[in-house]
Parts: structure tokens; sequence; C-alpha cells
């Protein structure tokens, strides 16, 4: 802004003294002291922007930003280098890396030690390190371009070396589906970069430990129970192993074997848990009659209980007792609430309502008993419940029903006298004559039918 | 496509009914199509016969604002409406019939439409304009209407205890949606006793505060089922002109509704729910005189769909009591299971037709004659009850009833299907 303005003022004097020496000096006086003036000028103008560009940082800072982008993007590339080095061979490409640092250190942008040589920056224009910046760039990329195409082949080949051998360990029984699911997702997620494999590898190899550290977990607790029936002090010796060298794919066939030998001493313990669980399932599906939701759940687990034939997956059963326990609770729990909403409802209809129920035997459900203990006092609470919810709901269904009845037994009573329990078409049929002839004293029951007196 | 059906209420009680449907339901085959008339007096506070309903339902309010300016038609000159007169009632109509019929245009129907009317028979305003606006809706609706064909009404009989002047409204009204100026008139009527509704809903003294309102429920109950057989849930849609076009040919075209609402599929079979909704007859109705009936079952979409209630079971259980309960076994019989979303229990309506009106007529004649034997002929011209028209309209009724009668015998004696082969049907 200031440039415009001495400027225009420059112009408006010289103008105005060029006409005040026009006019008193003559045109050739004025000419010569004209084309002195606009040389003075342009002189000035050029000392004026070398003295602003001298004093101006904003040039200076911008340089230095340019080189720390450059001098990142080498280190960046150089610790991924490193990191892949556990895979491939990197060493063409690092010597690669060094010629560039080399090239940029012997242009004078960067010292021996590959700091910004800020001191000699100064001498070189910004458009000579933006030049500079966009080689290096270009270098880079290429560089990264020929690692990631033989980075990127050895990582798909240990993806798939983690996948076969979680494969093999789903299909040999251990329960790690949803481990080996997660794996699989993280083999086919997308990786463009050297950054992107390195990070692709590294959640594989999470992954995979954290597959393997739950069959190690379920091969041990196999391994405890079978201690009881069997010597397996040798398998005991192979887990130990595997525990060591778990990172390492040939673990797979020491788990593998383990859990095959142990399965073979667990044939009897597993039938008696899958016994006792579908059992206890189906009593409480018994019991549960008219709580659809609750049995639903119950139905999908006991199918799930059903689906496990193996004894090496005796394992499985231990979450099955905790849900099937939880499961008791959440159906105990709706039972007594819908208890105490009939109860209510028999209040409004007139009904009495008989005892207090069994919802206050809620409190001798503890989840924290071993399995068999709670499974005997479950079932004994659950069948009270259930004794006491369909006495209710008969109980309810009657006194709601009887005015309608009532009406078509009155006028089938006026049709023919007489009307039996098939005839009438609706359930409780016994019940509701019982009910009929209490409260019209003109009618009498006989057995199954109900006649009109005389 | 969803049939689409249009209320036109005349009168106070029909507007209070008509209203609550449409409020209540937000049926989407009805949407906004229901018109509600009255005479001078309400000109001023349209809201007025409704006020009872707003009073325990304030809300309902709102609806009716939203329906004020183009679903209320205000009708006539008289200062003081009807009077209980349905001649002033009939005159009141003829007269700004244009204004009436603009109304109706405004609701849009197509002639493939259907249009219930509603009135209660013991009035003045309801009973005199609807015979006469279906009459010229169906035969000559005027410029920028289209004929409705399907014009159905539905007329509210009187108390038992109301004085003569009502009754002989009532007797009249009936002769009038039968037929007028000697042609059939509505497509079919559906008549509803206020004292029979009242017995079969065990109302008794101390509750009759609330018995229009229970009355009223009950009707529009009634109305919900009737359209339900067109809806998108029905598993057997009973298309409109099942509903007219063959009694209009038998001659008879009279029915009640039969209700059984709030039946738990639990306890009560379908047996014994149509057996219980039979004896709900909202008329009085002569055992075993019944000669057609349409049953509609609407039932919770669940029970349907998982198969514990179907199509076939009804039809079944409805032939059943067919034989058991139409003379003869009847003559017509339409049967439609409706699985609607959101219900837990079944309601059932059996609109019973053709029964033997004499149940309707033994409680209103001898009030009837008392009344008309009083007049003398006298008053305004435009209000003046005309014996010789009185006189016609007894001529009618009587052929009606006679005509009725004749076909009950005719199907107890076991020449039921007589009337079909005359029209051309080989054996059924």
């Amino acid at each position: 802004m200031n440039e415009y303005a001495v400027t225009a003022l420059v112009v408006l004097l010289t103008l105005g003294v060029g006409v005040a020496l026009l006019l008193t000096f003559g045109i050739s006086f004025v000419s010569y002291l004209a084309v002195g003036v606009i040389l003075s000028v342009l002189l000035a103008s050029l000392v004026y922007t070398w003295w602003k560009s001298k004093t101006d940082r904003t040039v200076v800072l911008l340089k230095i930003e340019i080189l720390n982008k450059i001098k990142d993007a080498v280190e960046v590339l150089e610790r991924n280098l490193r990191a892949a080095s556990e895979m491939v061979d990197v060493e063409p490409f690092m010597e690669d890396l060094a010629g560039i640092k080399r090239g940029l250190i012997s242009r004078g942008f960067f010292t021996g030690e590959f700091q910004i040589n800020e001191g000699k920056i100064d001498r070189v224009t910004l458009t000579a390190i933006e030049l500079e910046s966009r080689k290096v760039e270009q270098q880079l990329r290429s560089l990264e371009s020929l690692v990631v195409a033989s980075y990127g082949e050895a990582v798909a080949g240990r993806m798939q070396e983690l996948l076969d051998a979680a494969q093999m360990l789903v299909e040999g029984g251990f329960s790690v589906r949803e481990e080996y699911e997660e794996l699989r997702r993280v083999a086919s997620m997308p990786a463009a970069s050297l950054q992107d494999l390195l990070e692709k590898r590294r959640r594989g190899e999470e992954q995979y430990g954290r597959l393997v550290e739950r069959c190690i977990r379920e091969a041990e607790f196999l391994l405890t129970t079978a201690e009881g029936v069997a010597d397996v002090s040798h398998l005991r010796e192979e887990l130990e192993r595997v525990k060591r060298e778990r990172e390492k794919v040939e673990s797979v066939y020491r788990l593998l074997r383990v859990r095959s030998e142990v399965s073979s001493y667990l044939t009897r313990p597993f039938l008696e848990a899958r016994e006792e669980v579908l059992a206890y399932l189906d009593r409480m599906l018994e019991l549960s009659r008219g709580f659809e939701r609750e049995r639903q759940v119950l139905r999908e687990l006991r199918e799930r209980a059903k689906s496990y034939t193996d004894p090496g997956q005796l394992a499985e059963f231990r979450s099955i007792r905790q849900e099937a326990k939880r499961l008791t609770l959440e159906l105990a729990r709706a039972m007594a609430r819908e208890i105490s909403v009939l109860d209510e409802e028999l209040r409004k209809l007139g009904r009495a309502v008989e005892g207090t129920g069994a919802g206050g035997r809620i409190s001798e459900l503890d989840p924290r008993r071993e399995f068999r203990e709670f499974a005997g006092s479950a079932l004994e609470v659950l069948t009270a419940l259930a004794a006491d919810f369909s006495r209710r709901y008969r109980e309810v269904k009657i006194a709601r029903n009887y005015p309608a009845v009532e009406r078509i037994i009155s006028r089938k009573l006026a049709e023919a006298g007489r009307v039996s329990a098939g005839e009438l078409g609706v359930r409780y049929a016994e019940e509701f004559l019982r009910l009929y002839s209490e409260s019209h004293p003109e009618a009498v029951l006989e057995g199954k039918v109900l006649r009109l007196k005389g | 496509m969803l049939t689409r059906w249009g209320i036109i209420a005349s009168g106070q009680g029909a507007n209070r009914i008509a209203f609550l449907y449409y409020a209540k339901y937000r049926n989407p085959a009805i949407e906004d199509r229901v018109l509600l008339l009255n005479t001078t007096p309400a000109d001023l506070r349209p809201e007025a016969p409704l006020e009872q309903i707003f009073a325990s339902e304030p809300e309902l309010r709102k609806e009716f604002e939203r329906i004020r300016r183009r679903r209320v038609c205000i009708f006539g000159r008289a200062p003081s409406g009807a009077g209980n007169n349905w001649v002033l009632g009939e005159r009141e109509a003829m007269d700004d019939y244009d204004s009436i019929r603009r109304y109706i245009a405004d609701l849009r129907l197509r002639s493939s439409d259907v249009l219930l009317g509603i009135t209660t028979l013991g009035g003045g305003t309801g009973n005199g304009s609807l015979p006469y606006i279906i009459h010229r809706v169906r035969r000559n609706p005027g410029q920028g209407l289209e004929r409705v064909n399907n014009f159905l009404a539905l007329g509210i009989l009187p108390y038992d205890f109301e004085g003569p002047q009502r009754h002989f409204n009532a007797i009249c009204g009936l002769a009038r949606l039968l037929r007028y100026e000697g042609e059939q008139n509505a497509a079919l009527v559906i008549l509803v006793d206020n004292s029979q509704v009242e017995r079969v809903l065990g109302i008794r003294r101390g509750q009759r505060a609330e018995r229009y309102h229970r009355i009223n429920q009950e009707i529009i109950r009634t109305i919900h089922l009737l359209i339900a057989p067109s809806s998108r849930w029905s598993r057997a849609t009973i298309d409109i002109a099942d509903y007219y076009q063959l009694p209009s040919n038998i001659g008879t075209v009279h029915f009640t509704p039969c209700l059984s609402l709030g039946n738990d599929p639990e306890v009560l079979s379908l047996e014994a729910m149509l057996e219980s909704a039979s004896g709900n007859a909202m008329a009085p109705v002569e055992r075993g005189t019944g000669t057609m009936a349409y049953i509609v079952v609407a039932a919770p979409e669940e029970r349907v769909t998982g198969g514990e209630i179907t199509q076939e079971d009804l039809e079944d259980v409805a032939r059943e009591w067919a034989s058991r309960h139409l003379a003869g076994e009847g003559v017509l019989r339409y049967t439609s299971l409706v699985a609607e979303p959101g219900r837990s229990t079944v309601d059932v309506l059996i609109l019973l037709g053709g029964f033997s009106l004499r149940g309707i007529m033994e409680k209103s004649l001898e009030k009837y004659r008392r009344f008309r034997d009083s007049l003398g002929g006298g008053g305004d011209l435009g209000s003046r009850i005309d014996l010789e028209r009185v006189a016609r309209l007894e001529e009618d009724l009587r052929r009606y009833i006679a005509l009725t009668e004749e076909r009950i015998e005719r199907l107890r004696s076991g020449e039921e299907h007589v009337h079909l082969r005359e029209w051309g049907f080989s054996d059924l």
C-alpha cells in the first residue's frame, strides 16, 4: 500500500514540477530533467525492493518449512524401511535413500547431521528450494513404490499364513470363530502405502496373538479337567512350549495335537455336562409357557448347547451355564412381575387372590453358586412361580370372559333347556358352567351338562 | 385398490356419530370425506351438537377445527330448524339442495366410491333431509356432482319410551329410506334401535347418563367393521357391490348389525364368537327370520398369519352358523377375515339382513297411528304433513314388509333359490 502511495505522490510531484519547469525554462531543459528524474525513480525503486526483501523474514520461514517437510518425509521413509526390514531386504532402498540425503547435504540445504542449514539458505532463492522439494518428493515416492511392491507381497504372504493357521485352529474345534473372522477382516483391509502395510501387519499379528491366546486358555481348561481322569503331563509340556513360541505358526500343530489327545480323555465329562445343561434348559422351557420372549432366548441357547458334539468343546459349557443362570433370573423376575399384574387384575375383577405368590423366593436364586446346586433350587422356584402364574392366568381369563359366555349359555338354555361343555365351544367350559349354575338358581349342573330345572 | 368411503351425517345425533368416527379412527378409506349437515339454529355455532363430546374429550376440538370450514354444511332458513318435523327437514334440504350439492361435490367422490348416510329416524332434520339427498345423489345429482350409486344409509330408531311423534317420524323415515317416489332409495338400509342396543349392552337405569356415548361407540365400531373388508388387511374382500346388489334385486335391503367385540381368542372359539354376536342384534330381530348375512371378523394379525384363525375356518363356521340361525339356511352369505395389526382381541360383525320387520314395527305402530290420526292437515304449506303422502308411504312400507315376509316364508319352505333362478342363476 505504501509503495502505491509513494509512487503516486512521486508521479504527481514530478508532473507538477515538470509543468512549472516547462513554463520557466523551456522544452529542452525539461526533457533532460524528465529523463533524469525517471531514471532516478527507477533506481530508487530497485534500492527500495532490495532493502525490503532483506528485512522481511516471511520468505526465510517459508524456506525452512519446505525443508522441514523434506526432512520429515525422508525420516519417515527411513523409519518405515527399518520396520519393513524384518520381512524384506531393504539395503538397496536404504542406499538410495542415503543418496538422496547426500544430495541435499551437498547442495547446502542440510548440514552433515541432516539438520537444516539456516546459515546457507539465505543465499538460495525460495524458488530454488521449491524446485528441490518437488524433486525430492518425486524421488521418495518412486522409492516407496518400489518398497511397497516388495513388502506388500511379503505382508500378503504372512497374512495368508496367519489365516491358514487360524483356520486350522477353528476347524480343529477351538472356539475362535469370532477372532478368526476379525483376522479375515484385517487381512482384507486395503493398503496402498508402506505405512498402511506396516499397520495392517501389526494389527494382523495382534489379532492372531489374541486368537492363539484364547486357544491356549481353552486347551489349559481341557487339560485341567482331564488331569482328574488321566496323566496328561506330556501334553502340559507341549502347551508350555506353545506359550513360549506362540507367534510361530508351527505352534498350531502342537495346539491341535494337545486338544485332540486331551479330548479323548474327556468324553464322559463332556457328555455329563451336555446332558445336565440340556435337561435344565428343557425343564426351563416347560416352565416358561406364556413368556414367549424368554422362551425364544432359551430355545436359542438350547440349540447352541445341542450343537456341541465334540468333547473338546467342553469349555463352551462354562459360558452356557452362566447364560442359563442369567436367563433363569430373567425368567423368574418376568414371572413375578406378571403374577403381580394378574393379582391386580383379579382384585379389580372382584376375585379373591390365593396366597401371596412365590415372588419372594427369587432371592433364593444365587448365580454365584455352583451350577448343579443353582439348578436344583432354581427349578423349585420356577415350578412354584409357574404354578402361581398359570392359576392366576386361568382365573383372569375365566373372570374376564364370563359375561360373554354367560350370555351364550343363557341363550342355549333358552333354546334347548340344556347345554353341555362340548357345545359351548369355549376353553374352561366346565368352569364356566359351574359358575353359571352358582349364580343362576334356575339351572343345575349334572356332570358336564347344565340343565334348566323343572 | 382400496375402496374410498365418504360419510354424510344429517342432524345432531348423526353429526356426533360421524364426527367421532372420523376423529377416532382416521380411517385411510375415509380420509377427510365426512360431511356434517345441520339446520339453521346451528348456524352460529356449528360445533354445538358436538359440545358433549368436547366436554369429555377436549382434544377432539382441534379435529373439528380442521374440518369446520369445508365439512360442515348448514342448510335451511327456518329460524328454529326442522323442529322434529321431517316434512320441514325435507323442504329445507330441497330448497338448499344447491348448497348441499356443492359441499358433497367437495368430497370429490367418484361413481365407484361409497357414501354412507347417517341419520336418527325420530327427528326432523336428518330424517327429513337424508332420504331426499340420497334420492337426488343416486338419480339426479345435478351439476358438478357424479352419480353415486353406492349410497348406503344407517338409520337409528328412537327409544321405546319416546313419544308418538318420534315413532311417526321413524316409520315415515324408514319408508322413505327404503323407497322414494316409487323407486328403491338407499342401496342398503342398516337399522340400529337405541332401546335394543341398550338392552344388549346391559345399560341399567343408573348408567343412563352415558347411554348416548356407549350407543354411539357401538355404532362407530359397526361402521369400522363394515369398511374393514375393503381394507388391505382383508383376507377375503367383500366388495361394496356384494353388500347391496343382490339384496336390491331380491327386493329386501334392510339389515341390522350384530356385534361381538373384544373376544378373547384364547378362550372363545369362532363358533362361540358368532354365537355371541348373533345374540347382540342392534334391532329387534325375530329369531330365524334373517335371510342374508355378511360376516366380518377382525382378528389379531399374528393369529391369522400363524394359521390359528383362517378364512377357510371362518367359512366353515359361518356355514354351520347360517344353518342354525338363518331362515332356510339363508340365501346370501359372505364372510371376510381381516388381519388387523396391533389388535389382541377378535371383533365380529354379522350384518343380518332381510329379517322380519315385525319387531321394529311392533314397538312403533301404535304410537305411529296415534300421531297420524291426530294430524288435521293444518300448518304452513312448507311444513304441513300431507296425509295423502303419508298414506302412500304407508302403502310402500306395507308392500315392502309383505315382500320380506314372503321371502322368509319361501326360504323356510325350501324354495330359497327361486329369486336367484329368476335372476338367471342356475342351481347354487
